[in-house]
């Protein structure tokens, strides 16, 4: 049973707007996603800057390139210790990252590429998970990405695959809902039905983010403004679960502070009006 | 291999995506070019970044080029992307690239301007120095260069006109105001800044320096008077803490 603390809305913490965050400390943003990647072994400006929000916002670290759940290769030990050291001061109530390769052999691509759908990969991915369980000492989630192309012959749905993982290795779910959206409208599928097929106890966090229309598909960008379809996704996500934190991420094109944190109460808002819904 | 043929077992998909990714020759189908993309435009904005005198000497063509040279032949290992310049600075600093007779000094060049980022974000200084004592800012980098780098522009390229020689440049963070400094310093400054790892009494210091040069009675004292001044402006530039 994963316990689900009431942590809140969010921001991703980027370098661009971490000065202002520490001007003005916004009344209205309960917590801060954090990629540890940035900060492991600094010092410095954004080092001090950090460590001034987490005197006032609860901090999730959530890695990138941490540990590349699909590849073959062995964990990047001294990166997880590195990365464990900082949860552990800034207090992370869990850890998380993707469900994808980050690396391959050993060399990293600095993006997040998909998993097949396989048994085979099922089988590779639940005991690194339970590992990583472990090591960090907290709970670990695991978040779908939006991808373009699925490598080989898929054995089973996406919904299925991100499941089966999650009901295996005993561990959290973050559910990115604009990488459900994206990815039901460039692979034609129902989005909620995506959601409904999820063990949705185990959600402790959720991302809503921009996209960009391509001529023929959509792309994964975090550069624009959140859409409609996908706040009604939250909407309909926050009426099937508790969301113990949602993060509003934008990473490029970043607007100004206050254009941010509007997305913030934005989703504060769609979350309690499902709450509401959901009582009566 | 084509993506027609990809086989979904573990193996053959980290393969395929290695190809994807890091092999200019290799050329994928349909969405999966989504992803070599994302890759090398993410990467090669870092670069760019990171290293905008170096970006300025290439057209965009060239750029790419050797961007798929460096990816193709020394694929990134470090997870940590602010790196991926020190990376790449190392791999041109062996030379094994293409325009390496018209750009020599490409490696040393990328190095350079990594060093900003990397003194910038360097850890913070929880040592304190014993009131007696001195001892270097960790929060610094010394580049010793075949090049004089810090001249190179994009106006200023051409390799005959940088003289080849012996270049030492040092960078480091204040610790309070956190503004980077720079100083090119001479050969013997680069041996007395060696020196300065760990903490050191000034006057011990220079007395083991003058026995290491060598100097005459006469040359001593004035290289003491001038080395106590040197060090007292190395403290207030917060080069020694």
């Amino acid at each position: 049973m994963i316990e689900k603390p009431s942590i809140g809305v969010g921001l991703g913490l980027r370098r661009e707007i971490s000065l202002n965050l520490v001007q003005e400390l916004p009344q209205s943003l309960d917590c801060l996603e954090v990629a540890p990647e940035n900060y492991l072994g600094t010092g410095g400006k954004f080092w001090r800057q950090l460590c001034a929000l987490g005197e006032r916002y609860p901090i999730l670290f959530h890695g990138i390139s941490l540990t590349s759940l699909g590849t073959l290769e062995d964990f990047d030990w001294d990166l997880l210790k590195q990365a464990k050291k900082l949860a552990d001061q800034f207090n992370s109530p869990w850890m998380s990252d993707h469900l994808c390769y980050s690396s391959v052999k050993g060399f990293q691509f600095h993006d997040l590429l998909p998993l097949p759908f396989t048994e085979e990969a099922i089988k590779h991915v639940v005991p690194k998970i339970k590992t990583l369980q472990d090591f960090f000492e907290k709970p670990f989630a695991i978040e779908n990405i939006s991808y373009y192309a699925h490598p080989g012959k898929a054995e089973m749905s996406e919904w299925e695959f991100v499941a089966r993982i999650a009901e295996l290795a005993d561990c959290a779910l973050l559910l990115d809902v604009n990488n459900i959206y994206v990815n039901s409208v460039n692979h034609r599928f129902e989005a909620k039905a995506y959601i409904d097929a999820l063990p949705l106890e185990r959600v402790l966090q959720v991302h809503v983010a921009g996209h960009r229309v391509m001529e023929d598909f959509l792309l994964d960008t975090h550069g624009a403004s959140v859409i409609d379809p996908v706040w009604d996704l939250l909407s309909y996500l926050a009426t099937k679960t508790s969301l113990p934190a949602v993060i509003v991420e934008r990473d490029n094109n970043l607007p100004d502070l206050q254009e941010l944190i509007k997305e913030v109460e934005i989703a504060k808002k769609v979350i309690r009006q499902a709450n509401d819904h959901k009582t009566n | 291999m084509t993506t027609k043929l990809i086989n979904n077992d573990l193996k053959s998909v980290e393969d395929f995506w290695y190809q994807v990714c890091f092999n200019p020759q290799f050329k994928p189908e349909g969405r999966f070019s989504v992803y070599r993309d994302l890759t090398f435009n993410c990467m090669g904005e870092v670069l760019e970044n990171i290293c905008p005198v170096t970006r300025s000497l290439f057209k965009k063509d060239q750029w790419e080029a050797l961007l798929w040279e460096y990816l193709s032949q020394s694929p990134p290992r470090l997870a940590i992307l602010r790196e991926l310049p020190g990376e790449a600075a190392a791999f041109f600093k062996k030379g094994k690239f293409t325009l390496k007779e018209d750009y020599p000094y490409l490696g040393e060049l990328m190095e350079y301007e990594y060093a900003e980022v990397k003194v910038r974000f360097a850890p913070e200084d929880e040592e304190k120095t014993p009131p007696d004592k001195i001892r270097l800012n960790p929060a610094h980098f010394l580049g010793n260069y075949r090049w004089p780098v810090h001249f190179i522009s994009s106006s200023l390229y051409q390799k005959q006109k940088l003289p080849e020689g012996s270049y030492h440049l040092l960078l480091w963070r204040h610790p309070h105001s956190l503004k980077i400094e720079f100083m090119e310093v001479s050969p013997l400054v680069k041996a007395l800044i060696g020196l300065l790892s760990n903490p050191q009494r000034p006057e011990v210091l220079l007395e083991t320096l003058a026995k290491d040069l060598k100097l005459s009675k006469k040359d001593k004292e004035p290289f003491l008077e001038q080395g106590k001044a040197l060090i007292e402006t190395w403290k207030q530039k917060a080069l020694l803490v």
